[in-house]
């Protein structure tokens, strides 16, 4: 027995570590892969068209995380938009954030192989050039993406300055704004929680990111 | 032996005490006198270890005649020197039997192409072997001996106390070898490890001890070799770490917390788990990234499950921002702890436990789940559920760094990077920090780890994210590959954190080439390193304090010879790309922002060269650590690197206080200093990506290999060899954290 196990070690190659591969001379760089995920566009820029509005009501008011100054509201408007794949695409450094008139948008989510996006704009108000106010009408306002930013750390300076921006590119030729001419106004919906218009939300714009 | 988990190794059948001691000597002097007490264990009557029971031993006896207490000669043990102990020493009279027990020393190993041809490694895979490197010149009286080989279950150093009796746990019982002799080039034994039994109910790996039977009494007995007596054990035989774990898993597809510190459309979780797993549970929740989903991470959940975690992966609010994510991270972790008992039914009612929890954050919720950490350190969270101790680990794949230094900070949480080389998104780029993954890694001040994937992109590491594959083309590994990765690295991480399992944390630091998961790919191509907590370990140069480039961390003299621009400094890339220039000397160290603290030295050669470090004396004895180690990456785009493609190598000497050396190629271990990725961007010319730190560990017990009168002991310096015969003809290469590892 003991012949045969010394036998069967003897067979056995005991585990080792191969040698380093030799070094070898730079060849021509390879050929690079390019990545589906798109550049981000300068800033600021405009969606191509507003694709669908949906004025709404809140029974159960939440905070708008959007922008560091964001308080309560039960009120605003569900956008549907449409834009250039870099302006959509989800990605994990900073993206444009969406801005409506003097309002952040809550991105709630978007389906860049059609180029679309969904979210959520608070009511606001715009100052009139005989200086009375009037709410926010994202069908009318400037929509634009501005600086590359985490929403939650914009506050009210920083988006003046930014649409500021925005104004200046479009009186310069240099930003479009965005077509509106084919939205889609839905009537008003009356929602009982943020659930419910987010239910609602879906209903304009399927998440395609749930399987 | 090698394990510093368990108790330190035994002192051998000989052991000294100095203690100062009140004793009344019969009709003598002192009241109170220091005693040195030389004893041999084994041969009780040898009071002065002389190997004999003679005079001497009973002039001390006599001395000691009449002392009650603690006394020299008090064979009986009673509290008294008196005729009883006399009556034990003439029994003993004369020489003292053989007494020398079965001598502790590494038996399994890897073979290695050159000196010091094997490496004394712990964690073997079983679709593999086990060598057996019974080393002539240290051990001579088993060189060219028959014995026989037994394989016994791990056994406790009490369990052997008890039982010295050989069950092998091999069906075809012990292996009849023949210990080599002359030199142990070539000469390592296979072991036969057929019918041995892998892995151990949650531990992927089990533990068995090895006895070299040299005079095959199947007892282990005086003169015999054991390796895993004293802690630990001599080798451990792994599953497959990238597969599933011995349990049937089963989910909760969709839970709503219902939680009112979480946003209505942040409140659902997926819960996966083991079905029947005995016992309390630990917990590891799941943080995704932006336009990522909870249930993108099956792959990881269904593993970690198999293997006796619950998992929770939940919605993560990451659009806004991180610190809306980070509350995501924190109150789901909290939900889940207090609802976990009526989910599904009461699956879970009384299995899981909430003191142990890792948390896992992929890209924006990576650095979630650091900020989360960082969060419950300051203070500025708490929950009634869990606390700061309760996180055992913290896993970031991929994660961003927005909010820098103070946030992003792992403090001394165990703390793992998984990160892929080919990223489209959080790319390691020169002209962003938010997208440098690497400088929450060099944050983290306990035991770290990072596997950095060549090949892999981020959404390889979820199920459906969008391909942002940007490297080679060719070198794409997929999602397949790189989750195969990620299940081997996150369940080592996981166990090592939380059980303290050696046998996992082979995983960590061995060069991917020497061990890797068996379901892993031999052709990716993986870069880890491992960081102990540095309360394990002694820095001789972390390049930290003593800035000069003469002088060491430990306050030693360095002294350079034949290299080139040998600086020390933050490592941080100053400019925004990776375009070799002169003015960034730390080009592709994408590692530290300019409130980063983490320096590190960098030096180049063309010719033959060395650095040498000066060992201060408090430093000098290597015979106890277990590891020198120290990291090194090859400089980006660095003329000396393009040069010549591949890994780069080196050669480590010692030399001890009497001049002599003993030295080992890194290369040997497995590889050498990996080959940058080959990515461009951000640059024109030559190509290579981030800065790719790789740790290599040298086991001091190799060095020990061929015997000779090399002190180890006493180590006078350690010094790195470049150019000429000692490795890479030229090279470029950032060097940090030469420690020696306890």
């Amino acid at each position: 027995m003991t012949t045969l196990l010394a036998a069967l070690a003897l067979a056995t190659v005991p585990p080792s570590i191969p040698a380093p591969a030799p070094e070898r001379p730079a060849a021509t760089p390879p050929t690079q892969a390019p990545s589906d995920l798109a550049a981000i566009p300068a800033t600021p820029a405009a969606p191509i068209a507003i694709v669908a509005v949906q004025p709404f009501t809140i029974a159960q008011p939440y905070t708008h995380r959007f922008r560091k100054d964001g308080s309560e509201f039960a009120t605003g408007h569900l956008i549907v938009l449409r834009a250039e794949a870099g302006l959509v695409q989800p990605r994990q450094i900073a993206e444009p954030v969406l801005c409506v008139g003097s309002q952040t948008a809550e991105r709630l989510w978007s389906d860049p192989a059609k180029g679309l996006i969904v979210a959520i704009v608070p009511a606001w108000t715009e100052r009139t050039a005989d200086g009375t106010e009037r709410s926010g009408d994202p069908a009318a306002d400037l929509v634009y993406f501005a600086t590359p930013e985490l929403p939650e750390r914009v506050d009210a300076a920083w988006i003046a300055a930014e649409r500021a921006r925005a104004e200046a590119a479009l009186a310069g030729g240099t930003l479009r704004k965005a077509a509106s001419r084919k939205v889609v106004r839905h009537a008003r919906l009356d929602a009982a929680s943020q659930d419910a218009l987010i239910t609602r939300a879906a209903e304009l714009l399927p998440d395609p990111s749930i399987r | 032996m090698r394990h510093p988990g368990g108790p330190g190794p035994l002192t051998g059948y000989l052991w000294m005490t100095m203690r100062l001691t009140h004793v009344r000597a019969a009709g003598a002097v002192a009241a109170a006198l220091l005693s040195t007490t030389l004893a041999n264990a084994q041969c009780p009557g040898d009071l002065d270890a002389s190997g004999a029971v003679d005079g001497a031993d009973l002039a001390v006896l006599l001395g000691a005649w009449g002392c009650s207490g603690s006394c020299p000669g008090d064979l009986s043990n009673d509290g008294f020197v008196d005729g009883t102990d006399l009556g034990l020493m003439l029994a003993a009279w004369g020489a003292c039997p053989p007494s020398s027990p079965a001598a502790e020393v590494p038996l399994a190993a890897v073979s290695l192409a050159a000196w010091p041809w094997a490496s004394w490694v712990d964690t073997f895979n079983s679709n593999g072997s086990v060598g057996i490197a019974i080393d002539p010149a240290q051990f001579p009286d088993a060189a060219g001996r028959a014995a026989l080989l037994w394989v016994i279950e791990d056994r406790s150093p009490a369990e052997w106390a008890a039982n010295a009796a050989l069950s092998d746990a091999r069906p075809a019982g012990p292996q009849s070898i023949t210990c080599p002799s002359g030199s142990l080039q070539g000469n390592v034994i296979s072991l036969n490890v057929s019918g041995l039994v892998a892995g151990n109910g949650d531990a992927p790996a089990r533990g068995y001890d090895l006895v070299v039977d040299l005079d095959q009494d199947g007892t282990l007995s005086p003169g015999d070799l054991i390796d895993g007596r004293d802690g630990g054990a001599g080798f451990w035989w792994t599953k497959d770490i990238a597969a599933l774990g011995p349990y049937t898993t089963a989910q909760i597809a969709s839970y709503d917390v219902n939680d009112a510190d979480i946003i209505d459309s942040m409140e659902l979780e997926r819960v996966y788990y083991p079905i029947n797993a005995p016992g309390l549970r630990p917990i590891v929740a799941i943080s995704h990234g932006n336009g990522h989903n909870y249930a993108w991470y099956d792959y990881l959940g269904n593993h970690l499950a198999s293997w006796g975690f619950v998992v929770m992966s939940h919605q993560n609010d990451t659009v806004p921002g991180i610190a809306s994510a980070t509350v995501t991270t924190v109150e789901h972790t909290e939900s889940f702890i207090d609802q976990h008992a009526t989910m599904g039914g009461g699956v879970l009612a009384g299995k899981v436990d909430v003191d142990r929890i890792a948390w896992i954050g992929h890209s924006r919720g990576g650095e979630s789940v650091t900020y989360g950490y960082d969060r419950l350190f300051d203070g500025t969270f708490t929950s009634p559920s869990y606390g700061l101790a309760d996180i055992r680990c913290v896993i970031a794949i991929a994660p961003t760094d927005f909010l820098g230094t103070a946030s992003a900070n792992p403090h001394a949480v165990p703390y793992m990077l998984l990160y892929g080389a080919a990223d489209g998104d959080v790319c390691g780029c020169p002209d962003s920090d938010i997208a440098d993954s690497f400088n929450l890694y060099e944050r983290a001040a306990g035991l770290r780890h990072s596997t950095y994937v060549h090949g892999a992109d981020h959404n390889d590491f979820n199920c459906c994210g969008i391909n942002d594959f940007a490297g080679p083309t060719g070198t794409a590994i997929g999602s397949t590959a790189a989750q195969s990765v990620a299940k081997a690295s996150i369940l080592a991480m996981i166990r090592r954190s939380m059980f303290d399992d050696r046998a996992m944390e082979e995983f960590l630091w061995r060069q991917n080439e020497s061990l890797r998961a068996i379901g892993q790919s031999s052709t990716i191509t993986v870069v880890r390193e491992f960081k102990p907590s540095p309360s394990t370990g002694s820095p001789i140069d972390d390049f930290q304090a003593n800035t000069a480039t003469t002088v060491s961390t430990s306050g030693g003299a360095v002294n350079a010879t034949g290299v080139t621009n040998l600086i020390e400094a933050l490592a941080n890339d100053a400019n925004t790309t990776f375009t070799w220039v002169t003015t960034d000397p730390w080009n592709g160290s994408v590692r530290n922002r300019t409130t980063d603290s983490s320096r590190a030295g960098v030096f180049d050669w063309t010719a033959a060269g060395s650095i040498t470090w000066s060992v201060p004396a408090s430093l000098a004895d290597f015979s106890k650590p277990r590891a020198l180690s120290f990291r090194a990456a090859q400089g980006t785009r660095h003329p000396n690197t393009t040069a010549a493609l591949g890994d780069l190598d080196l050669t480590v000497t010692l030399t001890d206080t009497n001049g002599l050396e003993r030295s080992i190629r890194i290369g040997t271990l497995g590889g050498g200093i990996e080959e940058p990725y080959q990515r461009s961007g951000f640059g024109t010319g030559a190509v290579g990506w981030q800065a790719e730190f790789e740790t290599v560990r040298i086991l001091l017990g190799d060095l020990k290999s061929g015997g000779g009168t090399f002190d180890l002991s006493s180590v006078a310096t350690v010094t790195f060899r470049v150019g000429g015969a000692d490795g890479s003809a030229q090279g470029r290469l950032l060097i940090d954290d030469l420690i020696l590892e306890n």
